[in-house]
């Protein structure tokens, strides 16, 4: 409790030397500013000079700078095959376009919150109806009119996937890995790619639109409409992520984004039956591939406990 | 430097008007520019209480407080506001070849009286629906609505001379690809409005100080877009 609660004198009352000696003296106490000496007034912004929310922030550009659909633009091939190697974003002419926060990195204390948010412009390019090749994943027939014959369709759920690494060993920026909450690609079964659950920073980007449009006929599809495919052209996918240590303080040396496909969703057929990504090669070609002009990615360090 | 009464007083003194006012002088100066840390109880004490308290604009929907602003704008609450963008006001039309002429997006703008230098996040996202626009575009042309963050010295939005970094714009296209009336695959299986619907979300991080706008501008290729569903909201921190 404070030892500066004197009471005021009042009018008439007779006081004693000591009590005016004690009235200057409760100021001269270690540690007698406190709390209950506030009372109703305030601390504003000139008393909190020396404490910091924002630790660090940073803004860099994704890919290549403009937003015009033209070159210089980078290019991501489909995956044809195993090992996956996963594709950061960077320049036409090759240069990673990451984030670098120095020797001695942004250092993520308890109570700290790291928060990333990018955006990037891309197109996503395919040739034909790669959805309907032989062995495609959401492939399957449908009865057509004319039996045995089969209309070929897709449930569409082919995508790519754009997710954020990081590397939290050295300045040095050899060891990327995904950032906490989220994989890169492993193995599952006999494929290569994502348990959902580890997707916490990742973007799926759908690579086309498939429509189709027929009357069914007593439960039969009329022959040819296997669908029709559409370009999305050019549009801008968006990600975040968040991350706040909890046990032990966590060095980010860098930041970057990387892109990889083109996967179907999925799930096991044993267990908990988890829901998947999963590489399909059948449509990898290199008519399939993705685009991209510009972007931007941000990230914050601050205190928030 | 800690607090010592340059008088002390005894009794059957007599009792100066100076000796009290140069004690009172003292005490003033000690309180105003000697406190240290030492004198203070060594433990955190200031509790949310004591801070002073934000002023909040209800119109605006924005708190201004100690550490800095908060809040946030939607096109619901007590009115529906629909907002758009449209070629005619960024007088561009198909396959822009140049970066500039933007324009704001009504009323997705906040204004900032900055006491300090600060670090400000503007979150904003949209969905739109974009044209169709029945014009050359079906010649092979693109045509597209960008939208990107400005920020503008001033308090008005929109007065003062937009900056904007193009690269960071993020855009959706005109909702008549590919599609004609007269040439087939048309009609249900290839409906004109198959695209042209899209989502756009970003976050500007940047350091401001003084007076400013922060809000949103579109440079548009299409004759008209209708933003029907956006929302913005703002962080800044001064410390």
């Amino acid at each position: 409790m404070s030892r500066i609660i004197r009471a005021p004198v009042d009018a008439g009352q007779v006081i004693t030397a000591a009590d005016l000696n004690n009235t200057y003296n409760d100021y001269n106490q270690p540690g007698a500013l406190q709390a209950d000496n506030t009372r109703d007034q305030a601390f504003d912004l000139p008393h909190f000079q020396n404490v910091v929310i924002v630790k660090n922030s940073q803004v860099n550009v994704l890919g290549n700078t403009g937003m015009l659909h033209t070159a210089p633009v980078t290019t991501v091939a489909s995956e044809l095959a195993a090992p996956i190697v996963v594709h950061p974003v960077q320049t036409s002419t090759g240069t990673e376009t990451r984030m670098t926060f120095g020797a001695n990195g942004w250092v993520l204390a308890l109570g700290d919150c790291l928060r990333v948010w990018w955006n990037l412009s891309l197109k996503c390019y395919y040739a034909g109806s790669p959805w309907n090749n032989a062995s495609a994943l959401g492939r399957y027939n449908i009865p057509d009119t004319t039996p045995p014959g089969n209309v070929v369709i897709s449930d569409g759920f082919h995508c790519w996937l754009a997710y954020l690494q990081w590397d939290t060993t050295s300045a040095a920026l050899t060891n990327w890995v995904a950032v906490q909450g989220q994989s890169d690609p492993t193995t599952i079964g006999a494929y290569e790619g994502f348990y959902t659950q580890y997707l916490n920073a990742g973007t799926v980007i759908s690579p086309w639109t498939i429509s189709s449009f027929a009357f069914a006929d007593n439960g039969a599809m009329p022959a040819g409409n296997n669908g029709k495919g559409f370009n999305h052209e050019w549009f801008a996918p968006y990600g975040m992520f968040v991350f706040a240590p909890t046990i032990a303080p966590v060095t980010v040396y860098g930041i970057r984004l990387v892109i990889t496909g083109i996967l179907h969703s999925g799930h096991l057929v044993g267990g908990n039956q988890e829901n998947v990504l999963l590489y399909d090669y059948n449509v990898g070609d290199p008519t399939q591939y993705l685009e991209y002009k510009g972007g931007r990615i941000s990230a914050v360090h601050q205190r928030v406990a | 430097m800690s607090y010592t009464p340059p008088n002390v007083f005894a009794d059957g003194t007599p009792l100066l008007a100076a000796d009290v006012k140069e004690n009172d002088d003292a005490l003033r100066v000690y309180l105003h520019e000697g406190v240290v840390a030492g004198d203070l109880l060594n433990t955190a004490w200031v509790q949310t209480r004591h801070v002073q308290a934000p002023v909040i604009d209800a119109f605006s929907g924005v708190q201004h407080g100690v550490t800095g602003f908060q809040g946030s704008q939607w096109d619901g609450g007590a009115l529906v506001r629909c907002q758009f963008g449209s070629a005619f006001l960024t007088g561009k039309r198909y396959g822009a070849t140049v970066e500039d002429n933007w324009e704001v997006v009504p009323q997705t703008a906040f204004t900032l009286d900055l006491r300090r230098t600060a670090t400000v996040i503007f979150h904003w996202w949209m969905e739109s629906m974009n044209g169709p626009d029945n014009g050359p575009r079906s010649l092979g042309t693109d045509a597209y609505m960008w939208v990107t963050e400005y920020t503008a010295g001033g308090l008005l939005a929109g007065t003062g001379t937009k900056s904007v970094v193009p690269t960071y714009a993020e855009e959706v296209v005109n909702n008549h690809l590919g599609w004609t009336a007269n040439n087939p695959p048309a009609g249900p299986e290839t409906p004109y409005s198959i695209l042209g619907y899209g989502n756009m979300s970003g976050v500007k991080v940047f350091s401001g100080t003084n007076k400013l706008a922060v809000g949103l501008a579109h440079l548009s290729t299409i004759d008209r877009s209708a933003i029907i569903n956006w929302g913005i909201a703002l962080e800044v921190y001064y410390l």
